[in-house]
């Protein structure tokens, strides 16, 4: 076997210090940890710039919409006054009560045996909203007791087919002590006062029955 | 393998260095980036709700726009109703006009009271009085509807109807009425 002398084992030495060299190798390492560093920087880099531009986006968009709706904020006041001001003046026509349709009524349910010397009639809308006639008048004849009911019946019916919660009622019907002539003819009489409440509005038809009709 | 001064003094400034270098990356690289994410995203969550908002007060307005014309229209109407000028100088004259069309001659009206609407602003609402000496009931009825027919900002809260002393045909009214008028 030969025998062999290695006379570079010092320089061999040396080189394999230098490549295990602390420094060196943590300077190696330095550089991989700062390369990762440096990428998951990057990766944060782009999430934090696509959160801004998200956000500028939508910034804009708001900055845009803002004097939009300032505008549309300021329009809505105003139609909404205008609205609620046709809807309260329609409301107000509306539910205005016609007289007429109420002398007609009454008209219709004199007899020619009785005479109405006054007829007063209220909306009673600041009395809660009840409409009241009182009617005072003369009834003639051989019963006119029950000619002045027979008109107190006629006058109810006839204002409760328009309207509800109709009451009439008399508040007196007294014996008139002079006789009135009738064709020449001497006939017992009775004063009466007959009032008659009701509510001005017909009631709301109820919504099944709403349906029904429009069908 | 025994580490010599030297090297020892490299490791230590080396890990100091690398320390360092972490220290910074953290505190003026990563840190504000991820401050400045999350400021971004907790103002795109606050500014969502305000967009959604601003979008639907658009669209509600658009809606409302819609019933403009017919608001409009049903004011202008309204307006039209009423003359120009103070009331006291062209209502009674009107209410005059109207009864004599209807062949009731003698009308005397006055006004009781005028006051702003609160309900409506720009209108004011006016008490009249209109008496009429003589008239036959038939001919009362007939002017009454048609006059509540024809005035639609009129209302008959009053209607008094008496019969005449002398001639019992004819009857005396005395009406008490509201309309509006512009401010």
């Amino acid at each position: 076997m030969a025998l062999r002398v290695n006379l570079y084992h010092e320089v061999l030495r040396a080189k394999r210090r230098e490549r295990y060299d602390p420094l060196k190798l943590s300077f190696i390492g330095l550089i991989v940890v700062g390369a990762m560093m440096l990428v998951y920087y990057g990766f944060q880099l782009k999430r934090s710039s696509d959160a801004r531009s998200a956000f500028e986006a939508q910034k804009a968009e708001f900055d845009r919409l803002s004097p939009l709706v300032k505008a549309a904020t300021e329009k809505e006041a105003e139609l909404t006054k205008q609205i609620t001001q046709a809807e309260r003046l329609t409301g107000r026509m509306e539910k205005r009560f016609y007289w007429a349709p109420v002398l007609e009524s009454i008209l219709a349910a004199v007899p020619p045996n009785v005479q109405l010397t006054k007829l007063s009639c209220d909306t009673g809308r600041e009395k809660g909203g009840i409409c009241q006639v009182n009617m005072e008048g003369i009834a003639v004849g051989e019963e006119p007791r029950a000619a002045a009911e027979e008109m107190r019946k006629a006058i109810g019916d006839r204002i409760g087919a328009s309207y509800t919660g109709v009451s009439a009622t008399f508040r007196n019907l007294d014996d008139n002590t002079e006789r009135v002539k009738v064709n020449g003819k001497p006939m017992a009489s009775v004063i009466f006062t007959i009032n008659v409440a009701f509510k001005p509005q017909p009631e709301p038809v109820p919504v099944q029955k709403r349906i029904a009709q429009s069908r | 393998m025994k580490l010599t001064k030297d090297q020892i003094q490299k490791i230590v400034l080396g890990g100091m260095m690398f320390f360092g270098v972490i220290y910074a990356y953290f505190t003026f690289l990563l840190t504000p980036l991820t401050t400045g994410r999350e400021a971004a995203l907790k103002e795109i969550e606050a500014l969502g709700p305000k967009i959604d908002a601003a979008r639907s007060q658009i669209a509600k307005t658009k809606a409302i726009e819609a019933k403009e014309p017919a608001t409009r229209q049903l004011l202008a109407q309204v307006k039209a109703l009423i003359p120009e000028g103070a009331p006291v100088a062209w209502f009674p004259t009107k209410l005059a006009d109207h009864f004599k069309r209807e062949g009731i001659d003698r009308v005397a009206v006055r006004m009781l009271s005028e006051a702003a609407d609160k309900e409506l602003p720009g209108f004011s609402r006016l008490a009249w009085a209109v008496e009429i000496p003589r008239v036959e009931f038939i001919n009362l009825a007939v002017a009454l509807a048609a006059l509540e027919n024809g005035e639609p900002l009129l209302e008959i809260h009053m209607l008094e109807i008496e019969a005449g002393r002398d001639d019992v045909q004819f009857q005396h009214a005395l009406l008490t009425l509201n309309n509006l008028a512009r401010l």
